[in-house]
């Protein structure tokens, strides 16, 4: 894929909604498509937190090692959501696994860039921050919802 | 969403037949049901979000909404989730049991508002039951309506219901289906999809939220989250229904005990706008 061909992509995803051009651009520099076969590791948890993932396609599980029991997926981040949010904040590794349930594709934007990028222009930093915590906060509340076991017993 | 006076007599239980019963889920049956005489049913048809007041003998009666509609013979279907004496009782009748029904009541989903719009199905859990309906009455009119995504949330892949008609909608191509399970229950599930909260699949899902309408069923958290992530998406308060769950006796407007504000759920509902209803639910129950 072409470097304006990834562009686009950054651009088309709704990470970077409200992003100016010359933003996605500063953001979108150096970035890489990565694709995934099902079952395919994205990164490990201790690892460092080198990139800032947009989903584009397809479903990566969010996953937790327990001795003994292997690899348990807590939840999946699909296509139109960030993947990932250790990048941003020392120490920058990563807190879980994650590994491909289904074919899929992201984007990896370089996180040394991206944070430059922030750390050079205060508007741009506010617009990414907001972005995570919109993430953070719907993750949140899903943690929430799936502890709250909705669909069992005693609920209506 | 009209209020619907019952057609046949509101007290009078009629008898009917178990004819099938298929095994959903550990808790969960979707029983077949016939009349056993020819006058039965008669015009009161039921329609998709209408229920029945079903009851098996010596257990008890309740609500359980029709999972599918008369088809041949008048035959309807309901799916009943065992959570307690009577649902236990009727998710437990096999074929040749007689169990007493009482209905069809409610006011069922208004299909009407989403004529030549882009619908949108939510579902969360057992609530997939009442909203199956309107699924299917979609699909036998596929080109009255633009997109149609259908999204399931369900607590494991083990509790997911009506499996095959979800893998049969998926397989037409014209309708999107999405599933996502709370947890995986069984850490070496072998479940490919997706794991989260049914909300999440909103951002997944293509259509356009000026010109969508929303049908949603799920227990009362979901339905709120739902009805808040529509909003986010851009979808007006004004074009999302929901059904709404009360416990009930007469289910005919008589004794009060589906109140809801100024609500009797079983008469008004329960399929109402969320507009009338998401305040009453934020209303705290003791
Ligand atoms: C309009 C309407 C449509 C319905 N449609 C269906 C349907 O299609 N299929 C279906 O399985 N159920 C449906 N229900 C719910 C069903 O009526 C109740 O589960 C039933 O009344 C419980 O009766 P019971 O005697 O089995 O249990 P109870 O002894 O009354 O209750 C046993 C336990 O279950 C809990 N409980 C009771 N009601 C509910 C509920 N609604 N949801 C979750 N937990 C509950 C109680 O708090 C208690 O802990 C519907 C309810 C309404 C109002
Ligand atoms: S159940 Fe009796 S008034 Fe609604």
């Amino acid at each position: 894929m072409t470097e304006p061909e990834i562009r686009d992509l950054v651009a088309g995803h709704p990470f970077t909604s409200g992003l100016s051009p010359a933003e996605v651009d500063a953001i979108a520099e150096g970035a890489r498509v990565v694709d995934l076969l099902p079952g395919e590791a994205l990164f490990r948890e201790g690892r460092p937190a080198t990139h800032a993932y947009l989903v584009t396609h397809g479903h990566v599980g969010i996953e937790v090692h327990h001795p003994g029991r292997g690899s348990i997926a807590v939840s999946t981040v699909g296509a139109g959501e960030l993947l990932g949010w250790s990048w941003l904040l020392p120490p920058h590794a990563w807190h879980f696994d994650a590994t491909a349930r289904s074919i899929a594709r992201l984007v990896a934007l370089d996180a040394t860039t991206v944070r430059a990028a922030c750390d050079h222009d205060p508007a741009l930093d506010r617009r990414v921050a907001r972005q995570v915590m919109r993430t953070m906060t719907a993750r949140l509340e899903a943690a929430r919802h799936q502890l709250l076991d909705l669909y069992g017993h005693g609920h209506r | 969403m009209a209020i619907a006076e019952p057609t046949v007599a509101p007290l009078v239980p009629q008898l009917l037949e178990v004819r099938a019963h298929r095994r959903e889920t550990a808790d969960t049956a979707t029983l077949t049901l016939a009349p056993t005489g020819p006058t039965a049913l008669g015009d009161a048809a039921p329609r998709p979000g209408q229920f029945a007041m079903l009851a098996a003998f010596g257990a008890g009666e309740v609500p359980i909404s029709y999972s599918a509609m008369a088809g041949h013979g008048g035959a309807v279907e309901h799916t009943v989730r065992s959570v307690g004496a009577a649902t236990a009782a009727l998710a437990a009748a096999r074929p040749g049991d007689l169990v007493a029904s009482r209905g069809p009541f409610g006011t069922g989903w208004d299909l009407d508002a989403a004529t030549g719009r882009d619908v949108v199905v939510v579902a969360g859990g057992i609530g997939l039951a009442p909203l199956r309906g309107v699924v299917d009455a979609v699909l036998a009119d596929r080109d009255r309506y633009g997109s149609v995504n259908v999204l399931v949330g369900a607590r494991t892949p083990d509790d997911l219901c009506f499996a095959e008609h979800l893998r049969g909608w998926s397989a037409r191509g014209d309708v999107e289906v999405a599933i996502t399970v709370d947890r995986l229950g069984d850490p070496a599930s072998r479940w490919p999809g997706a794991i989260g909260v049914v909300t999440g699949l909103l951002d997944g899902a293509c259509f356009d939220p000026d010109a969508a309408t929303a049908f949603v069923c799920g227990p009362e958290v979901m339905m709120r989250a739902t009805v808040r992530a529509l909003g986010v998406q851009g979808v007006d308060v004004a074009d999302v229904q929901v059904s709404v769950e009360r416990s009930m006796t007469c289910g005919v407007g008589h004794c009060g005990h589906c109140q809801l504000g100024p609500v009797l759920v079983c008469r008004e509902g329960p399929v109402l706008p969320a507009a009338r209803v998401l305040p009453l639910l934020e209303v705290r129950e003791r």
